[in-house]
């Protein structure tokens, strides 16, 4: 009783302490009170200012307009982040022009309607009553109107800031297939996947989320195809984000996981939008996130590491040809090390006498254990590629020519390392890029690979791979389990092969709901000589 | 709570997982490979003392440096040769390799062995104490070629041979280019042993011998040994060893040589096969009926300028026929003399009459009744080419017609 007393007084105390910290204040938010537009111009901008802080980037235009300047307005904008043309063409110019004849002219308190409706040019205008709404719409990139006497404000849209152009991605390339990549901006990456899927169920739902960054999320799925279950769990997961930035996708991703801890990725990512567009029109859920160009899918299956786009671009056979080669390559990328270990120091017999002689004479000399020689291979090897990348290119190719040189003459030359270690480093390599959504859990499972083989040789292997396989068997993202590609008879279809389009009539099992089918029928394609009738082989019989 | 309780559970899991593998596993079994001596050949020899034999390993010398290698004995090191030979004399196989072991500067490792050689004098004494080992060690292979060596075999491991660098996989490579011709060239020691374990077939192993030819070394076959009880009893030769070979069946490589008159025909046997069937016969002797089917090809002629060419082929089937059956047959009387069931007729009567077998005692009686078989051999040859050439030179020309 007492035991259990204290474990409700300290699941209290701990609920009490996270709903404190869930409620904490945050004063930069605009969010925090609701006060009504001041009917003055003047205390309207004042307290609006207050509200976001008097930053030098953000600039005030006072005008007067109306039949004999009558009335007086204020212009509100972040520079940078509006397009100055567009405010000039939208806003100023018609209403500067605007002069009304006498019984048209509106009373004050309907001013801000009566611009709105009437004389402004902008295609999107909003008429808010509280300050906040107002500072909301400062921050992302609008114009704010404040006209004297009016209690009133208008939000008209003007974004229109630097941002890059649609691109051929970097990580991404293709050789058949559409060049165009996501860029940072949300609106142009919703608009690129629309483009795609021309279908009025293809919902996409807003959503911020970041205190300090109020960054803008973009939830886009088909109705009648992603799994609700699915939609809703992402709504609600990213709605109950607390969180004070974000500013990559790659955050939302570590906040939604089903398993953080795991080395495989339960979420996918894409910066292709046909690769998106495929994946939501498979009954996917599509979470593009403003400033970044990576666009996150949920649920993510493990079949989807070995799915690339130009898979369903090539022709069947070749398609499955490549598939079947990204396995292999999967399993030399984690295993071959190991297994190279395992051999060398545990199961000599296993290998062929002429190759064994090859590697024991590249062995002599050596003045470190297999496993050690391994390790300073993957290691230098980790390094190799972390510079690599992050390194600006010019600088980049001179560390590969380096490592080039290092790992694969001098160390070998000097007698640091053997010939046959050098070599399996450099398969396994050159195997993890076939796998490029896999490249973080290779590299992970790979180093406790080899520690198991030069442990215990292939039973600490077969050990490794037992607990691995139960581990991936149990994993699920957004309670579709990680498996699934292979759990169906039809999701096999697209699986270690890739049977021809016109065979995969449904969609995935266990990712879509509801419309699961692709196609109504199993047609293969049309060949213009055979005759559906069969007139043509009755003739030849005559 | 619960929670935590769980994953308390699943990091002790985590923890005790390596140490549980420390006890199960056979990581003592760790070996690199610049710790292992890797045995390509075992030569086994009759040693000075009776009771002893001799064991050499021939071990891939794979440092540069060859100073490493030492034997309690005495080390060879052959010159250009790849390999050291180390031996040691003892009573058994096992102890001399452990002694070789641990008088080395690292662990002697014989899963890579490839040859077994025994010296001749080793298995006129017998040889079924010696195999025991290569059969129960796990680290022994006992599919190996076992081969007799016409003299000492430690000698024939230490020759520096020209083809290969080391002399164990040189031997056993030569074993199996035979064994393309016929599996029955190529005896492993399982072969051996189960043949020995039949009770009545008499193993046949291979000779070799070294000869020196242009001062260089070279093995050479030289007929195969026939054993009865472990013990070697007699041998083949060249062309006894042909005739076994044919009698088994199975071939596709060797070539006969016909003779008629002053013409010789060589031919290519592209396949030869046999259907034996063996039969007890109703006053208890065994009858043996060999249907020989072979299939050949003409590669050489010599004076066969008298005969026609349409004539051709039936003459060369009537010698060639001839020529298989006179050497099987002769093979066949040379191991009746020796009382030796090369064959394994015997686990065929076995097979067949098992009732007979062992109500009429003929395991005891084989020896004898193998003495006794009536032996018939039907061949059938084939040539259904003449190679490219249709007539050799000065033979009556070809006019087409048949």
């Amino acid at each position: 009783m007492l035991f259990e007393f204290m474990r409700r007084a300290l699941h209290h105390l701990y609920n009490s302490r996270k709903t404190q910290y869930h409620m904490a204040p945050d004063s930069g938010s605009p969010d925090s009170g609701q006060p009504d537009i001041n009917s003055s111009a003047d205390k309207a901008l004042r307290e609006l200012k207050d509200l976001l802080g008097d930053s030098s980037d953000l600039r005030t235009h006072s005008f007067r307009f109306g039949p004999d300047n009558a009335c007086e307005g204020v212009l509100l904008f972040y520079d940078g982040m509006v397009d100055t043309k567009l405010i000039t063409e939208a806003i100023l110019r018609p209403i500067t022009a605007w002069q009304p004849s006498k019984d048209q002219i509106p009373s004050k308190k309907n001013l801000a309607e009566c611009l709105a409706n009437e004389v402004l040019c902008a295609p999107d205008i909003t008429v808010v009553k509280t300050i906040n709404e107002l500072g909301s719409g400062c921050l992302s990139g609008d114009t704010v109107l404040i006209a004297d006497g009016c209690s009133a404000g208008l939000v008209i849209s003007t974004k229109g800031w630097d941002k890059r152009s649609v691109t051929e991605p970097q990580s991404e390339t293709v050789v058949r297939g559409p060049r165009e990549g996501f860029t940072e901006n949300l609106r142009t990456n919703t608009a690129l996947i629309r483009r795609k899927i021309k279908n009025g169920q293809l919902h996409a739902e807003m959503i911020s989320a970041g205190r300090k960054t109020r960054t803008s999320i973009c939830i886009m799925y088909i109705d009648g195809v992603a799994n609700p279950d699915v939609v809703s769990s992402v709504k609600e997961r990213i709605k109950r984000l607390d969180v004070d930035s974000i500013l990559e996708s790659g955050y939302i991703e570590q906040y939604i996981e089903d398993a953080p801890f795991s080395p495989f990725a339960t979420v996918g990512y894409s910066e292709k939008p046909d690769v998106i567009a495929a994946r939501v029109l498979e009954g996917r859920v599509a979470i593009v996130v403003d400033g970044t160009p990576f666009v996150l899918t949920a649920p993510m299956l493990f079949i989807e590491s070995f799915q690339t786009a130009e898979d369903y671009y090539a022709r069947t056979l070749y398609a499955s040809f490549m598939r079947i080669l990204r396995y292999m390559a999967y399993i030399i990328a984690a295993f071959a090390p190991a297994i190279y270990v395992a051999l060398t120091s545990f199961h000599q017999e296993l290998i062929p006498t002429t190759l064994l002689f090859t590697i024991a004479k590249a062995r002599e000399g050596t003045p470190f254990p297999v496993l050690l020689e391994m390790l300073i291979m993957v290691f230098s090897f980790e390094v190799l590629r972390e510079g690599g990348i992050r390194l600006p290119r010019p600088v980049g190719q001179a560390i590969s020519i380096v490592g080039a040189l290092v790992m694969g003459e001098a160390a070998v030359s000097a007698g640091l390392v053997g010939a046959a270690v050098v070599i399996t480093i450099a398969i396994t390599a050159v195997c993890g890029f076939l796998v490029p959504m896999q490249t973080d859990s290779i590299s992970l499972i790979r180093l406790i690979m080899i520690f198991l083989a030069a442990f215990a040789g292939f039973y600490g292997m077969a050990m490794g791979v037992l607990l691995m396989e139960l581990h991936l068997s149990t994993l699920t993202s957004f309670g579709v389990p990680y498996f699934s590609g292979f759990a169906w008879t039809s999701n096999l279809q697209d699986s270690i092969i890739r049977m021809p389009l016109w065979s995969m009539i449904k969609r995935p099992r266990g990712v879509s709901k509801g419309d699961t089918t692709r196609r109504r029928f199993f047609i293969p394609p049309f060949r213009p000589y055979s005759d559906p009738e069969g007139t043509d082989a009755e003739g030849e019989d005559h | 709570m619960i929670a935590k309780t769980g994953k308390i559970r699943v990091l002790a899991c985590a923890a005790l997982l390596p140490a549980l593998m420390a006890f199960l596993s056979g990581c003592w079994d760790e070996h690199e490979l610049n710790e292992l001596f890797f045995v390509t050949g075992i030569a086994l020899d009759a040693a000075s003392d009776p009771d002893k034999i001799d064991i050499a390993l021939e071990i891939e010398q794979l440092q540069s440096d060859k100073s490493n290698g030492s034997s309690s004995t005495q080390t060879t090191s052959s010159q250009g040769s790849d390999a050291i030979l180390l031996k040691a004399e003892r009573e058994t196989v096992e102890e001399g390799i452990g002694e070789i072991d641990i008088n080395s500067t690292r662990r002697i490792f014989i899963h890579h062995n490839q040859v077994l050689l025994v010296g001749i004098e080793l298995a006129e004494q017998g040889l079924e104490n010696n195999l025991d080992l290569f059969t129960r060690n796990t680290e022994a292979r006992a599919d190996v070629p076992l081969l007799i060596v016409d003299g000492r075999a430690d000698k024939l491991l230490s020759i520096d041979v020209e083809q290969e660098t080391i002399a164990g996989v040189y031997v056993a490579r030569v074993s199996d280019r035979q064994s393309t011709i016929s599996e029955y060239y190529k005896v492993r020691i399982l072969d051996f042993i189960s043949k020995y374990i039949d009770g009545t077939t008499a193993p046949v192993i291979p000779v070799i011998k070294l000869v020196n030819k242009n001062n260089k070394d070279e093995i050479e076959f030289s007929g195969m040994a026939v054993f009865i009880g472990g013990k070697m009893i007699g041998r083949l030769s060249d062309d006894e060893t042909l005739g076994y070979i044919w009698a088994m069946g199975g071939v596709s490589g060797s070539v006969v040589t016909a003779r008629s008159d002053s013409m010789t025909a060589s031919l290519y046997i592209t396949s030869l096969n046999v259907n034996r069937e063996i039969t007890v016969r109703q006053d208890g002797g065994v009858s043996v009926k060999l249907a020989v089917n072979a299939s050949l090809e003409i590669k050489e002629l010599i004076e066969f300028d008298a005969i026609p060419v349409k004539e051709l082929i039936p003459i060369l089937t009537d010698m060639v026929q001839k020529a298989i059956a006179d050497r099987i047959i002769n093979t066949f009387e040379a191991v009746r003399e020796m009382d030796a069931d090369i064959y394994g007729y015997g686990v065929d009567i076995h097979r067949k009459y098992p009732n007979e077998w062992d109500s009429g005692n003929m395991k005891e009686r084989w020896p004898e009744l193998f003495s006794d078989i009536d032996f018939k051999v039907s061949v059938k040859a084939a040539i259904p080419t003449t190679g490219k050439a249709i007539q050799s030179m000065e033979m009556e020309e070809y006019n087409g017609e048949n």
